[in-house]
């Protein structure tokens, strides 16, 4: 019976040619609007936090309280970590490494020209350094890692390489020398392309080195705690919450440092593109919503056009229910059709931006199929449509049958 | 050859054919008619269905075009005018009564007698002023502002002549003008078509009904497969002029 | 062209199909409502970075240190006192004055935040000038002024940054230090602003003992010839820094130049914004040109009736064009004043949360320009389906039952 209104249905749409086709148009442009926006929210988001993204994995990294989010760790603190805070933290029995480091903003020179970028520190025993590799998922492209010996060298990221149109046209290789903050360095490797602006910016020195050119004395921009058991980083956090609550004197709640779990890591930047993108959708849903009203007056029309039908089908036995159900599904699928195209056009669109910006921007990101967005948006626009057509589909089935055959 | 007195001839046809393909066939709608309406002529159409006689009278009312010969309005040649063309004549010179009367329905009696001014390019006042005359003319004017919803048979078709006569156009060419009406209401109108008539204008009438055509035609077409089978004229009361131009018509068809 | 006839024609048909017309013209309305609302929204944050530029920040150059990036107090390079001489030193520059600037513990009994703290030279008032606000409530600094501070606008407001509202004369505990309350800064109208602090430069230098460079220098000039001060500023502090040219380390750049790339940037936003309000104008044309297209084929008859009655195919076409023209007049005269009674109702409730620098602003151009867009939007819809009715062939409409 179902499928039987189905196939009806969907001849009574093409009856109507064009003006089916243009309804249809409707929620199709609709929806391919707000799957297109959706996708490449998301797509954006990833390549955002890829972009300001340091480190993931199973790591917890210990900050000084502040305006952090204005810059890297370590930066705008009121009182900031120092190294006797990462030895306290080492000794706890819950943290199996422990490592500390800096983050500076110096001047680079390279073939007399002058930038500004931020450098990092590496440790320097082989233990610490292989695991702020693992950190930071680090690839060698030419050249070599750092080694714990190594001094007065520095590995830099892909972009120091590949740009070689900021350097005057020359370009920065293993081998070469490049000063740092005025102190004469050789590059010894290149780090392969992470599609992040801050990792293909990076320069990476020994932390021996960076502590005699810069005089930050014993204070540390990040703490990195590798926990003992990765099932348990919870306990971990909170061990060393309570250790720097006591060594700072402060009391719990009013804490003047943040240790963050990789989870925990939702920058507001995040948070703010999120909201953008719910913005932006929600603009989108009003073409969604406007389509949906084309189907009402598509339905609405198509009643009245088709009153003697009505009749006629209500003469040879057919019910209230079953008049209703015919044009309830009509819009339905109406709702449906254009859904689908939406949504396969709206993801092709999704697809050829992150294309677009991989290319322009660098960026690495992998279109994701999001199936539950496919899913309940496609469920949506059968709604939609289902919706719109309630009215127009009640009054069909309450047509009188003698007045409607007299139409 | 045929005489074409300047002037006096309003409507001309010349071979003209009017076919239909359908299909693989030919349907010879109008199959070579030529005759000739003269200025104050009460011409009737006659025919069985199929005979031709709908597609005559939208080509004279110059609501279609031949496919071949030549249709003379006034003088004109309009056999190979454009559609716009045909649309400026034919709202200057005809004036059309249908037999489902036409109106429009969400507009009151006098508005619909305004429309053929519209298009005109008239005066607002002088249109208004002719619509309420033309109303009273056929004595509707307490109904002016009725919507033919609320009108009779009868009264819709009255509002329709008022409404032919907006432009004083010179024929008024009537599709089975009483088809849809009871005997009364019919012969009411066929009066008003009468007086018309005698007031000079030139009435050509299109029906299936023998009987109406002989009460108050002059001339009848009969037509038969497209082809004009017979001209007669009325029954009694037989005008010289009337004998005159049957003569004239027989002599040249 | 189109007479009062064929308009009052053209009306008695909407009102035959009211449902159909209404919800045609809500299709529309809904767009026109949305892009009015951003543009208003847009055109209001458009006159408020004006603002900015125009009068007290126009004459003030700003010297930055250079840096990889990020805000905050600078972690190697040095501007201080001697980089401030150096600078007044240059052509047509008036006065030049350091801020320092620096994130702060704010602490009220067990609630603490972060926010940042200005301290500067309260003898140069062309500082408070260049980010045009001044005190409301009490008194600015003064100079020498020590153990005193003057809050943002948000301090003195209960629950908004802290449970409890601070006062005159109130002590405020910054670091682990009480300082006094002296003044509250007005309204700006953002969070992030309203939030700041304000020390003299003595106390800052107190209460950041390690501090050794300045966040920025400010600069008043003489504007008829901003290039040249530029450059004459940037001779200057290269020659006393020892870089060489292209060698900077430091910014100098106009209050101008800073905002207008944030205006750039704020335009790119808010054209993205309407360009995605725009998708639901093409999706109502749509709409629209299906019911003009329902309408036609209804009318089917009556065309044959009215070309009978002497209409041109032009006369025909310039009545359907009309009626979707209408449709979408109507529906932009209505879109505009729902626009407005939305984006008014907006700006109110964003000023009451604080933002009231978002606030929508509106001209009569808006207002026209959206209803005659509207109205050109309904015109184009309703093309196609016009053409198609002046197409008719009288003969075969008036053969239809």
């Amino acid at each position: 019976m179902i499928s039987d209104l189905f196939s009806l249905a969907s001849k009574n749409i093409k009856r109507r040619g064009l003006r089916s086709w243009l309804t249809l148009l409707g929620i199709f442009i609709g929806v391919t609007a707000v799957v297109a926006l959706i996708s490449l929210g998301n797509i954006l988001q990833l390549a955002v936090s890829s972009q300001l993204g340091l480190d993931t994995n199973e790591f917890i990294t210990v900050q000084a309280g502040g305006l952090s989010g204005y810059g890297p760790p370590g930066s705008n603190v009121v009182d900031p970590l120092r190294e006797d805070d990462a030895n306290a933290i080492e000794r706890l029995g819950s943290a199996k490494n422990t490592i500390k480091r800096n983050m500076v903003s110096t001047k680079i020179e390279f073939n007399e020209i002058i930038d500004y970028k931020y450098a990092g520190s590496l440790p320097n025993n082989k233990k610490d350094l292989d695991l702020v590799y693992a950190q930071l998922g680090l690839d060698i492209f030419e050249g070599r890692l750092m080694s714990p010996s190594d001094s007065g060298k520095i590995i830099l990221g892909y972009n120091f390489y590949n740009k070689k149109e900021n350097w005057g046209g020359k370009q920065i290789t293993p081998g070469k020398t490049v000063y740092v903050n005025d102190e004469k360095f050789q590059v010894i490797g290149i780090l392969t392309k992470e599609g992040s602006l801050i990792k293909d910016n990076m320069v990476l020195m020994n932390e021996d080195d960076m502590g005699d050119i810069f005089d930050y004395g014993d204070e540390v921009d990040v703490i990195v705690v590798e926990p003992e058991n990765k099932d348990k980083i919870q306990k971990t956090k909170e061990d060393i919450e309570e250790l720097l609550r006591k060594r700072r004197g402060v009391k719990k709640g009013e804490e003047d440092f943040e240790v963050s779990t990789p989870e925990a890591t939702l920058s507001t930047v995040n948070n703010l593109l999120k909201g953008v993108q719910i913005f932006i959708a929600i603009i989108a849903l009003i073409s969604v919503f406007i389509g949906a009203i084309g189907i009402v007056n598509t339905m609405t029309t198509s009643v009245l056009e088709r009153k003697r039908e009505i009749g006629v089908m209500k003469s040879v036995g057919a019910k209230n229910k079953h008049i209703f159900l015919q044009f309830f599904i009509e819009s339905s699928l109406l709702g449906l059709v254009g859904g689908v195209a939406g949504v396969l056009f709206g993801t092709l669109i999704g697809f050829a931006g992150a294309i677009a910006m991989n290319n322009f921007a660098g960026t690495e990101v992998t279109p994701e199929i999001n199936l539950i967005l496919i899913l309940s948006v496609l469920a949506g626009s059968f709604l939609i449509g289902g919706i719109a057509g309630i009215i127009p589909a009640l009054n069909a089935a309450k047509q009188n049958p003698v007045e409607a055959l007299r139409s | 050859m045929e005489k074409r007195e300047e002037g006096k001839v309003i409507i001309e046809l010349k071979n003209v054919c009017k076919y239909y393909r359908m299909g693989d066939n030919i349907v010879k709608a109008v199959d070579n008619v030529s005759l000739m309406i003269k200025r104050g002529d009460f011409v009737a159409i006659m025919g069985p269905s199929g005979s031709g006689k709908s597609t005559m009278m939208n080509l004279i009312g110059s609501l279609d075009v031949p496919t071949r010969g030549k249709i003379f309005l006034d003088q004109h040649d309009i056999s190979t005018l454009t559609e716009s063309e045909l649309a400026q004549i034919r709202g200057k010179k005809i004036g059309f009564i249908f037999q489902s009367f036409n109106l429009i329905n969400n507009l009151t009696a006098k508005e619909n007698v305004m429309i053929p001014m519209l298009f005109q390019n008239n005066l607002k006042d002088e249109k208004n002023f002719r619509a309420t005359k033309l109303m009273e003319l056929v004595g509707l004017k307490d109904r002016m502002h009725h919507t033919p919803n609320e009108l009779s048979g009868g009264q819709q078709q009255r509002v329709a002549i008022a409404r032919s006569l907006a432009n004083s156009p010179e024929v008024i060419l009537a599709d089975e003008p009483t088809g849809n009406l009871d005997t009364k209401t019919g012969a009411s109108v066929m009066e008003f078509l009468e007086n018309l008539n005698k007031k000079g204008k030139t009435i050509i009438m299109v029906t299936h009904d023998p009987d109406l055509a002989k009460d108050h035609a002059d001339i009848i077409f009969w037509l038969k497969d497209g082809k004009v089978e017979k001209i007669t004229g009325k029954k009694d009361g037989w005008s010289k002029l009337g004998k005159e131009r049957l003569k004239e018509l027989k002599e040249n068809k | 062209m189109i007479n009062k006839e064929s308009m009052n024609y053209s009306l008695r048909n909407f009102n035959k199909n009211k449902g159909r017309s209404l919800l045609t013209i809500f299709s529309i309305l809904v767009g026109i409502t949305t892009i009015f609302i951003f543009i208003s929204f847009g055109y209001g944050l458009y006159d408020y970075t004006n603002e900015l530029t125009s009068g007290s920040s126009a004459d003030k150059v700003l010297i930055i240190p250079k840096t990889a990036g990020g805000f905050g107090a600078p972690d190697e390079i040095i501007l201080n006192e001697d980089d401030v001489d150096e600078i007044k030193k240059s052509t047509d520059v008036l006065d030049a004055t350091g801020l320092y600037y620096d994130a702060v513990l704010v602490k009220q009994n067990s609630d603490q935040k972060y926010t940042f703290i200005i301290g500067y030279d309260p003898k140069k008032d062309f500082v408070m000038e260049s980010f045009n606000i001044g005190a409301d409530e009490g008194r600015m600094l003064k100079s020498g002024d020590m153990g005193k501070v003057v809050l943002g606008h948000n301090y003195k407001i209960k629950n908004k940054i802290f449970d409890k509202a601070y006062e005159l004369n109130d002590n405020i505990e910054l670091n682990g230090i009480d300082l006094k309350v002296v003044g509250f800064m007005e309204e700006i109208g953002n969070p992030q602003d309203d939030s700041q602090l304000y020390i003299s430069d003595s106390q800052f230098e107190e209460l950041f003992t390690d501090v050794n460079s300045y966040g920025q220098i400010i600069a008043k000039v003489d504007i008829s010839e901003l290039e040249k001060v530029i450059k004459s500023i940037e001779h200057n502090l290269r020659k006393s820094r020892d870089l060489e040219e292209g060698k900077e380390d430091f910014y100098v750049q106009s209050y101008d130049d800073l905002i207008e790339s944030f205006t750039g940037a704020l335009n790119i936003i808010v054209i993205f914004i309407i360009f995605i309000a725009l998708i639901s104008v093409i999706v109502s044309t749509i709409n629209t040109a299906n019911t003009m297209i329902t309408s036609v084929l209804e009318r089917y008859k009556e065309i044959g009736v009215l070309k009978a009655m002497g209409a041109k195919n032009n006369n025909i076409f310039e009545i359907f064009l009309f009626e979707s023209s209408l449709l979408g007049t109507i529906a932009g005269v209505f879109g505009v004043i729902f626009g407005w009674a939305i984006s008014y109702t907006f700006g109110v409730i964003l000023d009451n949360m604080g933002w009231g620098f978002l606030s929508p602003h509106f001209s009569i151009y808006l207002f026209g320009g959206l209803i005659l867009f509207s109205g050109i939007t309904g015109a184009i819809s309703g093309v196609f389906p016009a053409i198609q009715a002046a197409k008719t062939n009288p003969v075969d409409a008036l053969r239809t039952e």
